[in-house]
């Protein structure tokens, strides 16, 4: 602690702007933790809700026991877009995609759910990576400052003995060493989540292929029941 | 009527965008943190158990190396020892006069007595030197048996060998080993400077175990520095290292 005290005014506060980004990174690293925890639990629950159920209306009333899951998301938005069409086409109104084919409309809808899962399921991980890269560069920032520092004190001293030399580049590398504190495990937190979104992304392009050969398959009267 | 479609597409159900599980897990790992920082700065319970605990000094005081060393120090008199007496003068007869036959023969018999009173006399200092030796108590520290000076301490060449010795480790495995002959043993030649610097050393003679060479080697290398400046430098004295010797220390006979 003597070290941290003793610091002068620079590395303190890089020694500050390197705890804010450890308390960040585990704050970060505990919640995704819990997010795709869940989200690759659920995921797995509702494919085999899903292929159990075989009916929309059936499945979409079961879709709150797998809000965390994106699968569920992507049934969801799936749903709500054919419910719309059935509506406008038994109202005879006409959308701004009324002409368009009902494939196209669920791939569309498709795609751009998977793009907000995957933001979400990505979101904060790209603090995590600036963490790892950034944070031992600051760290050395601080130590640079501090020998700069200590060798002015020496010059002005006088004397380059050990024990004026010492005390000065001890403290000074202790932001270097509290940099790698941050750093460590801010990238192997982030390599084991993006390896973990990866993994629920593919779910997601799976889902989307069999959801647009079940709607294609399936006749259109059918859709709702 | 027709039905009207919402423009803006509903996005999932984002259950995990809520703020508070994140400002959740900001405290968790606020938590974390402070307590890292109380372990760090010696709150934690086993922490001062450990730094507290003072460094022991060993300081070797009776073993100091003097240039005049007694043999025993202090000698304790204690009150069932008495002080030998002198031996009594035994009484000579007045020579009687006699004849030059008989002359000749009372000489000898006179030599022979004064012969057979030195002996009692040497044997009697003897048995006041043992009577001496047995009265000073074992754990008085002693210098030197065969030391006749007058300082408190070792000699030089012994509290040399000492240190050296000190130093001397061998293998266990070497040490337990029957098959090593006692005969094992290696004469080296050291060189000290008064502050107690090793300067040179060389071997005088050498045992045919290599390892045995090399342990001497280790143990020469380790007293480069002895703890104490030297009284005189020694030059070129003979250090001898006995493989039997060193049994004997280590309690393998």
């Amino acid at each position: 602690m003597e070290l941290i005290t003793n610091a002068g005014l620079v590395v303190k506060l890089v020694l500050l702007i390197l705890a804010y980004f450890s308390v960040t990174s585990w704050a970060i690293i505990i919640y995704k933790t819990l997010v795709i925890q869940r989200a690759t639990r659920d995921s797995a629950r509702f494919l085999d809700f899903f292929w159990a159920r075989r009916r929309f209306d059936v499945i979409a009333q079961g879709l709150d026991d797998f809000r965390h899951s994106p699968l569920a998301v992507l049934f969801r938005d799936v749903h709500q877009e054919l419910l719309q069409n059935r509506r406008a086409a038994d109202g005879g109104g006409e959308g701004l995609d009324a002409d368009l084919g009902e494939q196209d409309r669920v791939a569309r809808v498709l795609r751009r759910a998977t793009t907000s899962e995957t933001h979400r399921l990505e979101k904060y991980l790209a603090f995590l990576a600036t963490t790892g890269s950034a944070a031992p560069f600051i760290g050395l920032f601080g130590t640079v400052w501090g020998i700069m520092d200590a060798f002015h004190g020496i010059g002005k001293s006088g004397s380059a003995s050990l024990a004026v030399v010492a005390p000065g580049i001890s403290e000074a590398l202790v932001a270097t060493a509290i940099g790698l504190v941050a750093a460590i495990p801010a990238v192997i937190a982030y390599n084991h989540f993006v390896n973990k979104v990866n993994v629920l992304i593919g779910e997601m392009d799976n889902f989307c292929q069999e959801m647009l050969n079940v709607v294609q398959r399936l006749p259109r009267s059918r859709q709702e029941r | 009527m027709t039905a009207v479609r919402p423009f803006r597409p509903r996005s999932g159900f984002h259950a995990d965008q809520r703020a508070g599980r994140l400002f959740a897990a900001y405290l968790v790992s606020l938590l974390l943190h402070g307590l890292l920082l109380f372990a760090l700065a010696g709150g934690w319970p086993g922490h001062a158990a450990r730094s507290d605990k003072p460094p022991v000094y060993y300081v070797d005081l009776v073993h100091k190396p003097v240039l005049d060393p007694q043999a025993g120090r202090p000698e304790p008199r204690t009150p069932d020892t008495p002080v030998p007496a002198p031996p009594e003068k035994a009484p000579v007869r007045a020579a009687v006069p006699a004849g030059p036959a008989a002359a000749g023969s009372t000489d000898r018999r006179v030599a022979a007595a004064l012969e057979k009173l030195r002996d009692e006399r040497a044997l009697q200092e003897k048995f006041a030197a043992m009577r001496q030796a047995q009265a000073v108590p074992k754990e008085t520290p002693v210098g030197l048996s065969d030391a006749r000076g007058t300082e408190a301490g070792v000699g030089t060449l012994a509290y040399v060998q000492a240190a050296i010795q000190q130093n001397w480790a061998l293998s266990p495995y070497l040490l337990a080993d029957p098959r090593k002959a006692a005969g094992v043993e290696a004469w080296v030649r050291v060189t000290y400077s008064r502050n107690g610097r090793l300067e040179r050393f060389s071997f005088e003679m050498e045992s045919k175990d290599a390892q045995f060479n090399e342990s001497i080697k280790r143990a020469l290398v380790k007293s480069q520095q002895l703890p104490q400046p030297l009284p005189e430098r020694l030059e070129e004295v003979r250090v001898v290292f006995n493989l039997k010797a060193m049994k004997d220390l280590a309690g393998l006979r």
